[in-house]
Order: C-alpha cells, then structure tokens, then sequence
C-alpha cells in the first residue's frame, strides 16, 4: 500500500498537475506558483457558486411540488457521468499515454501496485472536479432542508464513493478499447478529439443551462419536475452505486441511511476488485508496444520528390513551419487555433437562442437603426468591436507562446542562417494571421446577423490592424523577455507559460481601456477614430522599433 | 601537472578559428578556459575528451548557439558574433541529440532547411535522393519524425546538415545512434568531404573512431586543451607506441590524479 502510495504521487507529478511555471528565476517560479493557485481558486470559487446557484434555483421551483429531493438525483447522476466521461479521457492518458509507462514496467513493481496507483491518480482528479461541481449544491440542498449532521457525514462518504464505480467502468470500457482496438493508440489524434469532445460539453452545458433557466415562467415548477423526473429516474436505473447514494441522502435522518451507505460501499468495492482482476489481464497487453507507431515505408517517386520540395522563400518556409507544428500538435491546436473560432461561437449562441424571440429581433432591429453617423451609440460600438478583437486576438496565445513552443528545439533559431528580427517576425505574422481570422469570423457573424451599412464596417475594419498588432507584439515581447523553453510535456509551453496569460491580460486591459475611454469621456466619432485607429498603430510602432533593437540581443542571451 | 597546449597555426586555409576563448555559466567554473585552435582545410579534426570536459560548448559557441565570454571564434572566414549569418551559411551541424521537429514529415523537414539555405530546387532534390539512399531513408521521407527511431533521426539530421552542401561539417558526437552501415558510411563521407578540400570538425567518445579517421585531433579537460596534434605527434609527445587509448587515459588521468591531490 505504501509503494503504491508513493508510486501514485510520482505519476501524479510526472502527468503535469504541478502548475509551476518555471519561465524565469525562484521569485518568479514562487510568484506565478502564487499566481496559478489563486486562479485556481477563483475558478473554482466561480464554479461552486454557479452549481450552489442553480441548486437554489431548482430547490425553490420544485418545492411547491415537493420533489426538491430530486435535486440530489440530478447532481449525482450528472456527477457519474462525469466521472465517466472524463473518466475515459483520463484513463487513457494516466495508464497509456503518459511518459511513466515504459519505466515503471521494467521496475520490480507487482501489477496491482501499478495500476492502482494510476487508478488513484485518476481518482484524484475526479474528486477535484466532483468536490468543485457536486459539493456546493449537496451543502446547499442540506442548509436549505435544514438536514441535521449525519446528513454532511453521509456525503463525505458519498462524495468519496461516487467516483470509484464509473472510474472502474471507464478504466475496464477504456483498456478493452486499447488492447482490441485502434481507435485510440494514435496519441495526437486522441488527445485532439478528446479536447474537441470536452469543448463540445462545455459548449452544450452553456446552451443547455440557458435553455433550461429560459422555460416559461407559467408552468416552470411543473415542467423543471418533469424534466428533472425524467432524467433522474433513467439515469439511477442505468448507473450503479447511485440510487443507494440517493437513498441516503434524501433519508438522512432515519435508519435506512446507513443501510444504503454500507451498500454503496460493497457495491463499489465488488465493482473495483473485480476492474483490479480484469485490468491485471487486460492492461499490460495492450500497453505493450504502444509507444512505437509504425511507419508506411513508401518510396516516393522523383515526380513527388519535386513537388514535395520545391523552393521557396526562407520566410515564407519559416512560417510554414510553424504554422504546420501549430496545426499539427494537438494542444497548441486546441489552445492556439481552435480558441480563434470559439469567441464567435460564443457570439453567436444567445442569436440562436433569441433569434425567434420578438424582443431579440427588435433589439436588433434598434441596434441597426442607430448606426448612423451621427448617433452617440456609433463610437460605444467602434469601441466594444475594438475591445472584441482585443480579447480575441490577447487569448489565442500564438505570439506569446512563440518561443516556448520550440523548447529544447530553440537551438535552431540560432543557427540557422535567417536574421533573428526575420525569425522575430515569421512568428509574429502567423499569430497576427491566426487573430485576424478569429476576429473576420466575428465580423462576418455582425454582418449576417445586424447588416451594419457599410461605412461603419469600413471603420470596423480600420480599427482591427490596431488591435492585432497591439496584442501580439507585446506576447512576443513577453517571449524574448522571458520564454519557458525547458519543458518535456507540450502543455506546459501553452498551459502552464505565464507569458499566455499575460497576453491575455494586455488584450483584456486594452478591450477595458478602450470602452471606459469612450463612455467615461463621451467622445464623438472623429476622436474615437483617432484613438482606437491611430494611437494603436504609433503604439504598435514604437514597440516594433523597441523589438527591432532589443529582441535579437535578448535572443543571443538566451542559453540552450 | 600538463600545460594547456594552443592549437593555432599559422597560414592559409583556415576553415575554424577560435582565439583565446572562454565561456562560463554561472560566472565561476569555467566551462571552457581560454581555447585557441585552427582547423584546416582539407582535414577532419577530432575533438576528444571526457563527459563535461567542455567539448559540447566549445561546438555550441563555434555553431553560434551560445555566445562567449571572451576570445573570437571564425568559421569559414566569417566570426560567428560579428557576421553570424555569412559564418552560419558556411557549416552543417549535427548536434549530440537528435531533436528534430516530430510533428514535421522528414521531406518537410528537408524542404524546410532547402529553402532557408536557400537550395536550387534540382539540387535539393538529387542530394535528398542520394543522401536518403546512403543512409537507407528514401522509403520514410514521407513520414512523420515522430515515428522514427533515434538512429533515424540522427540520419536525418546528417541529411539536413549535408543538404547546403556547407564547407564546413560540425558533427558533435555523429557515430552515437547509428547502425554499424550508417556509421561506416558517415566515416566514409567525412574523408571525401575531407579530401575534396573542405572541412570535417568532430566531438567524439569513441576513441578508435578517432584514431582511424583523424587527421589532427585535440584533447580537451576542463576546458582546456591538453594535447593538439596528430597521432604521431601525440605519440612523440609521450615517447611510446601506445593506442590512442592509452595515451588519453594517461593525459586525462593526469588531470584527475592533480585534482585528488589538490584535494
């Protein structure tokens, strides 16, 4: 038990928990540590609060009816599916994609040890997400049923459980998949659908949630009670361990309980035993081998050749590169091009929801009446589009993950003949190409869906150069200053770089200044013009010349 | 104790000059302790020495990667500070670990380097045929690195480098990795290169590697170069007919023996 203890905090260590930044010196890895674990709070904080919420929401609708008891149902069977469902994603990469495999099978370690501490590892974080999302409506529906403490025993215990059942049944479902199939034993095609998979959940939840809270007001109580029904009685029929967990929460108070806790306990403890048994079988086999992918031994042709290595210009090659490595990689494809096409999808939700709603239409008829150009809302507009391409060229994090994507590779920027202002500027141009396509997206979706005139789409357009190179040169600036080029896991470069979010930071800062510049001074439309048209440009000027001077100097200092 | 030997000579053909270098990391060790050496054309030189003897950030300061303290360093007739982009256009580097962009196709790869060197289209593409059928790779060119093996991609590497077709090869430990064919052939093509005039610079362990295919050869420690010259020469120094082996053993052993007595 001790090793498998010791051995399940390594792999927790080595699968990139830690969220330390190492881009500079001690102080800086001790502030950014300070940094991400308050954001983490924060995060965590904003989704307890919305779960508590919701759960408040629920409880007062369903309480005239009586079913508020339904509530813990629908938290806990949406809790096993997440398990689940993140539980299969997290099996995967914990037992087959991480880089321990290939040292911990050689190792005098027995196979149970192995995988339960992998099993462990993946407990672990369910629980984090579990306590985030199930906690807080579990305290609320107690407070607010004034249950006495046995009730907030009986959820430890039930909060600890929970996972282990649909973790067992991820981790048997997963390991059959690798040791029979092919369908995940391609890492980079994995992980790209497992992150489109988990965007689309997060997408659905959005539109879910807002679906649900917009019923009518008339026979809300009655329709969310039948919904809840509906979903609550399919789902404690189809998962096991969660109707015992049900039953001893909602009665709490009598004996009963405590029959219903011990059985969710066996019940779990039969289903783990028996995934421990089968994995000893099924794992180690389809483990084995998998780190070396085969390759198709295909000659290619002179024609091909040709073709396949015709000359071009060094930069344009340059930029090739990476943009290929961008595309290609599947976490810089989900943090750095995916993120340019999700704020308009973002944008484009609450339309899809109201675009039947006659108060939506005639908002949006009114917003295309005050386009003119003498109306006071016309530079409030230039300015919220301003801040718009801000925001969405600051999160990309293309220029400001520029370097940190080379890790140990960086050695090439140095000694490849190519101008390091020209490197520079390669880099740059991909993540300005790359924010600009995100922020045409956004403008199509205004033209399709408000038609605003054309004169003001001209100023729409004059405003974005501004935006784009005012929040891309300062992530490259960030880079030179301080890359995180040691890292041995892809995500650090993009996840776990503080330069990313300083980006983020400036695009978010601009956007604020932008607006309260504006409102706050009630400029008319040739001062907002000029500020959000030109100040950017001169800005974005001097910090090319700042770059032009510094960047190949701070590139030379940097020791690979 | 053995006096730091310089390396220089003077005269024509000086493919590789470093004068009176130094380089530390942390502004205490010195990593490498005032190196002065040529290398000529037409001649492949050797660079030995043990683990963390200095041979890698000698190679890193002569390829541009790291920067020195002090001295000047020249490659082709160019200095890497003051003219980099001319110094780097006259070398191909190997380096010791084979990192190579994985999510490239090695074609892609080699297109890449094609075009920021800046190669005819016709020439890229019949040395890419060549080299690839030297080193047994023409039937993966259109595969991603990412499934290659570690001797795959040193190969690779080798290709990328030879691709230019540069003066000067910078090849930092070239043998380690490849199959007993590949190294044969890679030891094969150093003494062409070599032969036609130009200039082989090499770091390696492998001290019968060293002993067949050198011309001049230097041994570093601690920074600092303890013995340059040919074989003959090195055995002149140590009046006796003894292996290379031997006789770096005895030159790095002399060092470490002084140091246990310091201590």
């Amino acid at each position: 038990m001790k090793t498998m203890l010791k051995l399940a905090r390594t792999v927790f260590r080595g699968n990139g928990v830690g969220i330390l930044a190492d881009n500079a010196g001690r102080r800086w890895r001790k502030l950014s540590r300070i940094g991400s674990i308050l954001l983490l709070i924060i995060l965590a904080g904003y989704m307890a609060v919305m779960a508590g919420g919701t759960t408040l929401y629920f409880y007062d609708a369903l309480l005239p009816l009586s079913m508020q008891h339904l509530i813990v149902g629908l938290f806990l069977n949406s809790g096993w599916l997440l398990a689940f469902f993140f539980g299969i994603l997290h099996v995967i990469s914990v037992f087959y994609y991480s880089s321990d495999v290939e040292k911990l099978l050689p190792l005098p370690l027995k196979a149970e040890q192995i995988i339960g501490a992998k099993l462990l590892v993946v407990a672990a974080y369910e629980l984090i997400y579990l306590t985030i999302l199930i906690a807080p409506p579990l305290v609320v529906f107690g407070v607010r049923s004034a249950a006495g403490i046995q009730y907030y025993f009986y959820m430890l215990i039930v909060l600890i459980m929970l996972p282990v059942i649909p973790i067992c049944v991820a981790a048997l479902l997963s390991m059959v998949i690798m040791r029979f199939t092919t369908l995940a034993r391609n890492k980079d095609r994995f992980s790209l659908v497992s992150g489109l998979l988990v965007l689309l959940v997060a997408l659905a939840v959005t539109y879910g949630g807002r679906s649900m809270t917009a019923l009518p007001a008339d026979d809300l109580a009655e329709r969310i009670g039948q919904r809840v029904g509906s979903l609550v009685g399919t789902g404690t029929i189809i998962f096991p361990g969660v109707t015992q967990a049900v039953g001893a929460l909602t009665e709490s108070a009598g004996p009963a309980a405590v029959g219903q806790i011990a059985l969710l306990i066996f019940i779990s403890a039969v289903i783990l035993a028996l995934t421990l048994g089968l994995s000893k079988v099924l794992y180690f086999k389809g483990v084995i081998g998998l780190g070396s992918s085969g390759y198709r031994r295909k000659k290619m042709a002179r024609e091909e050749m040709v073709k396949a290595t015709g000359s071009g210009s060094a930069f344009a090659a340059y930029m090739l590169k990476d943009l290929r490595i961008l595309l290609r990689t599947p976490i810089f494809f989900m943090n750095n091009v995916i993120m340019n096409f999700i704020w308009p999808i973002f944008v484009l939700i609450p339309f899809l929801q109201g675009g039947q709603d006659p108060e939506f239409v005639a908002f949006l008829t009114m917003l295309r009446s005050t386009l003119v150009p003498d109306s006071p809302t016309v530079p409030i507009a230039l300015a919220a589009a301003f801040a718009a391409a801000c925001f969405i060229s600051g999160t990309n994090g293309v220029s400001s993950s520029a370097l940190s994507r080379e890790g140990k590779l960086f050695y090439f920027v140095k000694i490849l003949p190519m101008s390091y202002h020209r490197q520079i500027w390669a880099k740059l141009l991909l993540g300005m190409a790359l924010s600009l396509i995100g922020i045409f997206l956004l403008v199509v979706m205004l033209i399709l869906l408000i038609g605003p005139p054309v004169w003001f789409l001209t100023l729409l357009i004059a405003i974005i150069p501004g935006a784009v190179l005012l929040t891309n040169i300062p992530g490259m600036l960030f880079e030179l200053l301080w890359p995180k080029l040691k890292w041995d896991n892809e995500q650090k470069a993009v996840k776990q770089n503080l330069n990313v979010l300083y980006g983020i930071l400036v695009g978010i800062l601009l956007a604020a200044l932008a607006i309260i510049t504006v409102v706050a001074f009630a400029l008319p439309l040739l001062p907002t013009i000029l500020i959000l048209c030109i100040v950017p440009l001169l800005l974005a000027l001097g910090l090319t010349l700042l770059i032009r001077r510094i960047g190949p100097r701070l590139i030379d200092s940097l020791d690979v | 104790m053995l006096q730091p030997l310089s390396c220089y000579h003077e005269g024509e053909g000086k493919m590789i000059t470093l004068r009176d270098v130094s380089k530390s990391y942390d502004g205490t060790v010195k990593a490498v302790d005032n190196i002065t050496l040529t290398v000529q054309s037409g001649e492949i030189f050797g660079f030995l020495g043990p683990n963390g003897a200095g041979k890698t950030t000698t190679i890193k300061m002569i390829t541009g990667i790291l920067t020195p303290d002090q001295g000047s360093i020249l490659v082709g007739g160019h200095d890497i500070v003051q003219e980099p982009l001319a110094a780097k256009r006259s070398f191909g580097f190997v380096p010791d670990d084979p990192h190579v962009f994985p999510r490239l196709k090695a074609i892609e790869y080699l297109r890449f380097i094609g075009d920021i060197y800046h190669v005819p289209t016709e020439e890229r593409v019949s040395r890419i045929g060549l080299l690839s059928q030297r080193f047994g790779l023409e039937d993966v060119l259109n595969d991603r690195i990412q499934s290659y093996s570690h001797g795959m991609r040193q190969k690779l590497m080798i290709i990328g480098a030879l691709l230019p077709a540069p003066d000067v090869w910078i090849l930092d430990e070239p043998m380690t990795g490849l199959d007993p064919r590949s190294s044969y052939i890679l030891k094969e093509m150093m003494r062409e290169h070599a032969d036609r005039g130009k200039t082989v610079f090499f770091s390696t362990h492998i001290l019968d590697v060293a002993e067949k295919i050198c011309d001049r050869l230097a041994i570093i420690d601690q920074g600092r170069i303890m013995f340059c010259g040919t074989i003959q020469e090195m055995r002149n120094h140590f009046s006796s007919e003894s292996s290379l082996e031997t006789m770096f053993l005895d030159l790095v052993g002399a060092t470490t023996e002084d140091e246990a007595d310091d201590i």
